[in-house]
């Protein structure tokens, strides 16, 4: 039963066919296949409750603020406000990629729009301060990942809604792994700086007064991620809530910018929805193959298989984390969180792991997964803003960052508390 | 005839994705004014957050269909890559038929659920009450009218196949370049 579905989840994705397809249509045989009862049947319930589910509402409302963000302009104040300020670190404006992604992740729930949003504005000082271009690129499409680590996160939404976990919860534990890989990252160009101090471009030069004039244009974004995550953690909003706040405070934003037309809104929300239905249909088909799996009874068999081998529970836990680390250079990290979070979550637990770190966790994998060859997405749109110039580049100039990852993931193994000390304060 | 009818589809599909992100935009007003009066006047708009799932289910329901004009369906195309521009042309249409066919067995089941709704003129179980056929039915047409746009495509990227060759059919269904996917974000 369970290589037949994976075989057959294997040769549908691999056959290119549509992730939602391939998901919904492996659900279809396994039910037809080992189930007694037409589980179909579900199908039209289970689109409707989760349709209209108010926790996934949060969804199109973070994508919506993200988008309205993008077109506010904002990005390149902050960009040129946290350059100004990190300007000393050897690595310059590199280190500016990894603050103003860090705090744009804060605002935004996406890895994507946050390398791109990020990218626009950085790529141009490669040439301009002579920059090594591999690492510059790198610690751009790094940056991005933190996107869905910091939050709000609508991957760690996805994951609270598939395993039943409170998704506030899970946002308070992601905000100090979320800064530490920060500092991870900016270490690493630190490091890699100092040994080979050409790579560090011309560093600009600035007055205290001009850092202080800075300032302003970090204002706004520090304010929407104090409305929207500091609603959800003072317990005055629910996610939802707390993301349709952002729209509204994104709005005025660019009302005070002077970007508000109805031909912005309109293409904000095009793009909205477009992103929205195409999420929606991977959960529903998710959400029906879990529902599929688990009345056959596979995930309880694959459960059982894990525990049977007898491994440790640290051993268990390494395996599984070599497991997402080989098939995120593969699959696409929405998908691949939502097919397999049902899976290893049951045996995660199992062992005795707490729900919210192994989310965080999860992240972490995920973010590492963006930026892992063949299929990296925020590889794909780094080199989609640079536009000439070999993919390779970003590939190479990613791999240290790889790296930094690999210490975020034992930081995280080695002290859980790093995520769980937040939420078990307010908890 | 059938590329006038696709023109025609893809504007009636825009429409509705712009239908349902202005709609979206006035929940998030709707639910703002929620917390705001909750947290400060201590009263709270009883069934926001109803109204507000509801308006979501019909939004991404009318916007099915934009997602497949737009290509923006995720495909992992490792292999893809190397497939030649003969067996992407099979494996794209092979998608589209796979994809229509899992929309057609939903909206086949989101039909009975409808009919249900119809014969018990069902409410919803909270204090609004609402009778279900008013989010249900158009909900039912957003999931039908991607049904139907997958089979236009489908037909389309046929006709276009037999008459242009794959490059032609496969700006209809093929997998989006890079610079495609960047223009999108």
């Amino acid at each position: 039963m369970l290589i037949t579905a994976v075989c057959l989840l294997v040769a549908l994705v691999a056959a290119a066919v549509p992730v939602a397809a391939a998901m919904g249509l492996l659900g279809l045989s396994l039910t037809s296949l080992y189930s007694a009862m037409p589980l179909h049947r579900v199908l039209g319930d289970l689109a409707w409750q989760n349709g209209s589910d108010f926790l996934l509402v949060a969804i199109p409302m973070f994508v919506l603020l993200g988008e309205i963000l993008l077109r506010t302009g904002i990005a390149s104040g902050m960009y040129d406000g946290m350059a100004k300020w990190l300007n000393w670190l050897p690595g310059g404006l590199m280190h500016s990629n990894i603050a103003s992604s860090a705090l744009f992740a804060a605002t935004s729930g996406s890895s994507v729009a946050t390398a791109a949003t990020i990218g626009t504005v950085a790529l141009p000082e490669i040439k301009r301060r002579r920059y090594n271009h591999r690492l510059f690129l790198g610690s751009v499409a790094a940056g991005g990942t933190l996107g869905i680590l910091i939050p709000p996160s609508i991957n760690l939404i996805l994951y609270g809604l598939l395993t039943n976990t409170s998704v506030p919860a899970l946002y308070l534990a992601g905000f100090i792994p979320g800064v530490i890989l920060a500092m991870v990252f900016m270490t690493t160009i630190m490091v890699a700086c100092m040994i080979f101090p050409s790579w560090s471009g011309i560093p600009i030069k600035v007055s205290f007064r001009q850092r202080l004039a800075a300032l302003p244009p970090l204002v706004p974004p520090l304010a929407i991620f104090v409305a929207v995550v500091g609603s959800i953690y003072a317990g005055w909003a629910t996610p939802t809530e707390a993301a349709a706040l952002g729209v509204v405070a994104a709005l005025f934003l660019a009302l005070g910018y002077g970007k508000l037309s109805l031909a912005m809104l309109r293409d904000a929300v095009e793009g909205t929805m477009r992103t929205t239905a195409m999420i929606i249909l991977i959960i529903l088909a998710a959400i029906f193959l879990n529902f599929v799996l688990s009345v056959i009874g596979l995930t309880q068999a694959l459960t059982d298989f894990i525990i049977g081998l007898g491994l440790t529970p640290l051993m268990t836990l390494l395996m599984i984390v070599v497991f997402y680390l080989i098939l995120g250079c593969f699959m696409e990290t929405l998908s691949m969180l939502l097919t397999t979070a049902p899976l290893t979550f049951p045996i995660i637990v199992s062992l005795g792991y707490d729900p919210v770190w192994f989310g965080i966790l999860l992240m972490v994998l995920l973010e590492t997964a963006l930026i892992t060859p063949p299929i990296g997405i925020n590889l794909y749109v780094v080199q989609g803003i640079r536009d000439k110039g070999s993919m390779s580049d970003v590939i190479i100039g990613a791999l240290p960052f790889v790296f930094s990852m690999f210490v975020m993931i034992a930081i995280l193994i080695i002290w859980p508390q790093t995520a769980l000390w937040l939420p078990e304060l307010f908890y | 005839m059938l590329e006038k009818l696709l023109d025609a589809s893809y504007r009636i599909s825009r429409w509705c994705s712009w239908g349902a992100g202005f709609l979206l935009l006035a929940s998030a007003f709707l639910v703002t004014g929620d917390v705001i009066a909750r947290k400060f006047f201590n009263v709270s708009l009883a069934g926001a957050d109803e109204i507000t799932g509801y308006c979501f289910a019909v939004g991404t329901a009318l916007s099915l269909s934009f997602v497949l004009y737009k290509r923006a369906h995720i495909r992992v195309d490792v292999l893809y890559q190397f497939f030649s521009p003969r067996w992407r042309i099979v494996s794209d249409i092979a998608g589209l038929l796979l994809l229509t066919g899992f929309t057609a067995m939903v909206t086949w089941m989101a039909g009975g659920l409808v009919i249900d709704t119809l014969t018990h003129s069902s409410r919803s179980i909270t204090p609004l009450k609402v009778p279900l056929i008013f989010p249900h039915l158009p909900w039912f047409i957003g999931w039908l009218f991607a049904v139907y746009s997958g089979v236009l495509i489908f037909f389309v990227t046929l006709m276009r196949l037999y008459r242009y060759g794959p490059g032609s059919a496969s700006q209809l269904v093929g997998v989006k370049t890079i610079q495609e996917k960047q223009d999108a974000t």
